[in-house]
């Protein structure tokens, strides 16, 4: 004990502070704001009383006690205020001691103006769920403890805040407002490249926002539909048949593109003869009609009583339009082009080198195709091929003109959604979208992965 | 059936429906609790059983963490038992973060447990899962029993041992005996998921027994699975029940008394084997610490490479010092162990990038 002093600044600041909870709590009691014999103040009190003690008497860190004295004492006087009661203003009381201690660590290891970032963060916090909002304190409580748990890095910070933003801002629908700002973030953080500056930062920031701001509703119906409600959807005999309907048809409407497209595109790509820049632009008319416009041609050749579809009808005895045969013809048509440009692309990267080689080396023209420029073009066909299924499948114009009653999916929609309005008709559309998405990912996933590393041992 | 064994059997029923008279079904103890002060004590007792670990002396600190860990379950059973254990967890989570914006108590009511572990996560390491997880606590101390023969075990690299086959089949035995006790009496209920969680472990255990040895670190994935099973459940709004939610959430139904029992058992014969291979929320807390402040590291100037660390270690988290972070659960244990003080725990503000 020879050695023990009281250092007076510490003694000062500890004093100070416990006289000024002790007074301006007494002041309180007396205006009866407050009951200064309430079990809550009277611990918080105590806890002060222990705490100025231990920092008078200790070698404590100053900084982190006169700080906790000072929440316990501002808890104490306004806690009642701001919380709806005492375990609250307790549990808040907790959380801020944490943000204390994270706050300090910040502000003695890491720049300051981080700290400043800190605080701005926690002040925006509390002008958000406490002044803004009504009865957000248990908001509040939450989003402290994110805050200090993220509060160590900018990357996390940004990260947090647009949780934030999301749950707040964006209310109605968080999730997807989540799922875009969080993808765009971990675009930014990640990018990487030559040429990276702020400048494409900007660039790819700006357009990744338009980019989803078209998906929105994509995401809003995948993400917002009731999971039941599909479900209910998806027992209906009618739009199961449907949907079974577009999947053969899309799949024997690729088969036969398939049968046609592999050969013509071959041919196109190793031929030279007059009139191909034509042909080649001529591919492209189903893209650039409109779809009803494609529907109604159909019609005026392949309809009832027109030329085409009387021949066929008094050959086969069935008519085109209104069966599934004029179903397949539309979605050939409108899918022709995808499946054509994608497989003319294919073979046109397989060099021609090759197929010289092997002729040099004795393969027949048949071998030729089949086994140097088919399998290098695999890849590539087959993306194609997805890509023609998906237009295929969903093709709605020019179906509705030329066979609208036996459904595909797409007119399904479009009947439900006359007959019956929007809400009823969204859990369809969920479910048709969920559909589609699941099949384009795992084959274009199934092209990617398998098909590439065939690629390589070929 | 013996003839002795029904009136005891039929005791053991009758008590049980006796106590589940009053059973909260999970629908109704999950949104029955408005008005309740649950969520706010449970900030508060996590969070501090969250301090103490930083705060303990390093003299005696496994005792005081068994100490800790019991007031975990005191805790968990008390407090904060509508969390339905690790699945629940995740469940109420999903629900709670829905609710912000339209009940904020609710919001607060679901999302502060599983808030609360995984900020403490971020900031201390995963120390959830070593000092406060009753699940944990519960396979822990199952463990001790069989503690040197395992250590024994684990020595030998975990070859196949025909004591350990017996053990397996001696508790496959007693969870098909009393499944099928169950369904004879119409107890068990099947739409209960925390009985495929326990055939889980016992298929698993089978495997283990031949080759824990080389599937150890493979099988560990397998709790990425679990944990988008429960995501995409909790979305779909799915009933799932852990193993362990029996006792912890107040649900005495016999499936998860037996489901409870399963998870003890088969920690009697590999270690931590829920937290090990199936536990879903130790892997979102493996990811949320993955960048935590504070974390164990190793002096490899001082390391010997001795070994003591690996054996004391109960989930094979380390390796001659070297210490895997997504593994570790913060226990300590190799910290106190270490005969050259190599290990110490680190505090680091700065972020990497």
């Amino acid at each position: 004990m020879s050695n023990f002093s009281l250092k007076p600044r510490r003694t000062m600041i500890v004093l100070l502070l416990l006289a000024g909870h002790l007074g301006l709590l007494a002041l309180l009691h007396m205006r009866s704001d407050i009951n200064l014999f309430e079990y809550f103040n009277i611990l918080l009190l105590a806890a002060n009383l222990v705490i100025g003690v231990i920092l008078i008497f200790g070698r404590r860190n100053l900084l982190i006690g006169g700080g906790l004295m000072f929440l316990i004492a501002a808890h104490a006087l306004l806690g009642q205020r701001l919380a709806p009661d005492s375990l609250t203003s307790g549990a808040l009381l907790m959380v801020n001691i944490l943000i204390l201690y994270v706050g300090v660590q910040i502000y003695s290891n890491l720049p300051l103006t981080h700290f400043y970032l800190f605080v701005a963060s926690y002040l925006a916090l509390f002008g958000i769920f406490i002044l803004l909002m009504e009865n957000a304190e248990a908001l509040f409580l939450l989003f402290l403890m994110g805050l200090a748990a993220t509060a160590r890095s900018p990357r996390l910070l940004a990260y947090f805040w647009t949780l934030t933003l999301s749950f707040t801002l964006c209310q109605p629908y968080p999730w997807e407002a989540l799922f875009i700002f969080w993808f765009i973030l971990t675009v930014l953080f990640d990018a990487r490249g030559k040429q990276r500056s702020t400048l494409s930062l900007v660039f790819l920031g700006v357009g990744l926002t338009l980019v989803f701001l078209m998906l929105l509703p994509v995401l809003i119906l995948l993400f917002g539909e009731d999971l039941h409600n599909i479900e209910l959807i998806l027992r209906e005999a009618r739009v199961q048949e449907a949907i079974i309907r577009t999947l053969w048809t899309a799949t024997a409407a690729t088969g036969v593109l398939a049968l046609f497209c592999i050969p013509l595109g071959y041919a196109i790509s190793r031929l030279r003869f007059r009139g191909r820049t034509l042909l080649l632009s001529l591919i492209d008319i189903p893209i650039v009609i409109p779809q009803s416009v494609a529907g109604i041609m159909l019609v005026r050749v392949f309809g009832r009583q027109q030329v085409l579809g009387d021949l066929f009808q008094q050959t086969f005895g069935i008519p085109i339009d209104g069966t599934v045969i004029g179903i397949l013809l539309a979605q050939i048509f409108v899918a022709m082009p995808f499946f054509l440009k994608s497989a003319l692309a294919a073979f046109d990267a397989v060099p021609e080198e090759l197929e010289v080689a092997a002729r040099t080396l004795g393969a027949p023209p048949r071998g030729e195709f089949s086994r140097v420029a088919l399998p290098l073009a695999g890849r590539g066909l087959f993306l194609g091929a997805i890509l023609a299924w998906a237009r295929a499948a969903g093709e709605f114009g020019a179906v509705l003109f030329i066979a609208a009653s036996p459904e595909t999916a797409p007119i399904a929609v479009h009947n439900r959604f006359n007959a019956v309005g929007l809400f009823e008709t969204t859990p369809l559309v969920a479910l048709l979208l969920l559909f589609s998405l699941v099949m384009f990912f795992l084959l274009q996933f199934v092209a990617r992965t398998l098909m590439s590393s065939q690629g390589r041992t070929a | 059936m013996p003839e002795w064994l029904k009136p005891i059997l039929e005791s053991l029923e009758n008590h049980i429906e006796t106590a589940s008279a009053n059973i909260k079904l999970l629908d109704q103890a999950l949104s029955g609790m408005e008005g309740s002060y649950v969520e706010l004590l449970t900030i508060l007792a996590l969070g501090l059983l969250a301090v103490i670990p930083v705060l303990v002396p390093s003299r005696r600190r496994q005792a005081l963490r068994h100490l800790n860990q019991i007031f975990g379950i005191a805790i968990f059973i008390f407090v904060v038992y509508t969390c339905l254990g690790v699945f629940g967890m995740i469940r109420n989570f999903h629900r709670g973060l829905n609710e912000i914006g339209r009940e904020n108590i609710v919001a607060l009511y679901y999302c502060s447990v599983p808030v609360t572990v995984l900020v403490m996560s971020m900031i201390f390491g995963p120390t959830f899962c070593g000092w406060i997880c009753p699940t944990g606590a519960l396979q822990e101390f199952a463990g001790m029993i069989f503690g040197r023969w395992h250590r024994c075990r684990k020595a030998e690299g975990y070859p196949f041992s025909w004591k350990m086959l017996a053990m397996t089949i001696l508790i496959a035995l007693v969870f098909l005996g009393w499944m099928g006790y169950l369904s004879v009496t119409r107890v068990f209920f099947i739409e209960d998921a925390s009985i495929y969680w326990s055939e889980v472990l016992i298929l698993l255990l089978l495997l283990l027994v031949w080759k824990m040895g080389t599937w150890d670190k493979r099988l560990r994935k397998l709790r990425v699975l679990s944990f988008f099973i429960i995501v995409a459940a909790a979305i779909a709004s799915l009933r799932i029940t852990s193993p362990v939610h029996f006792g912890f959430s107040k649900v005495y139904d016999p499936a998860s008394l037996l489901a409870t029992v399963m998870v003890v058992l088969a920690a009697l014969t590999v270690p931590h084997i829920w937290c090990r291979y199936l536990c879903p929320w130790r892997e979102a807390i493996a990811w949320a610490a993955k960048h935590s402040v504070r974390s164990l590291k190793t002096d490899h100037e001082k390391c010997n490479q001795c070994g003591v660390c690996d054996m004391v270690c109960g989930v094979d988290a380390i390796q001659k010092g070297v210490i895997d972070p997504h593994e570790c659960h913060m226990c300590l244990k190799c910290v106190d162990a270490c005969p050259q003080k190599a290990i110490a725990v680190k505090d680091k503000w700065k972020a990497e990038s």
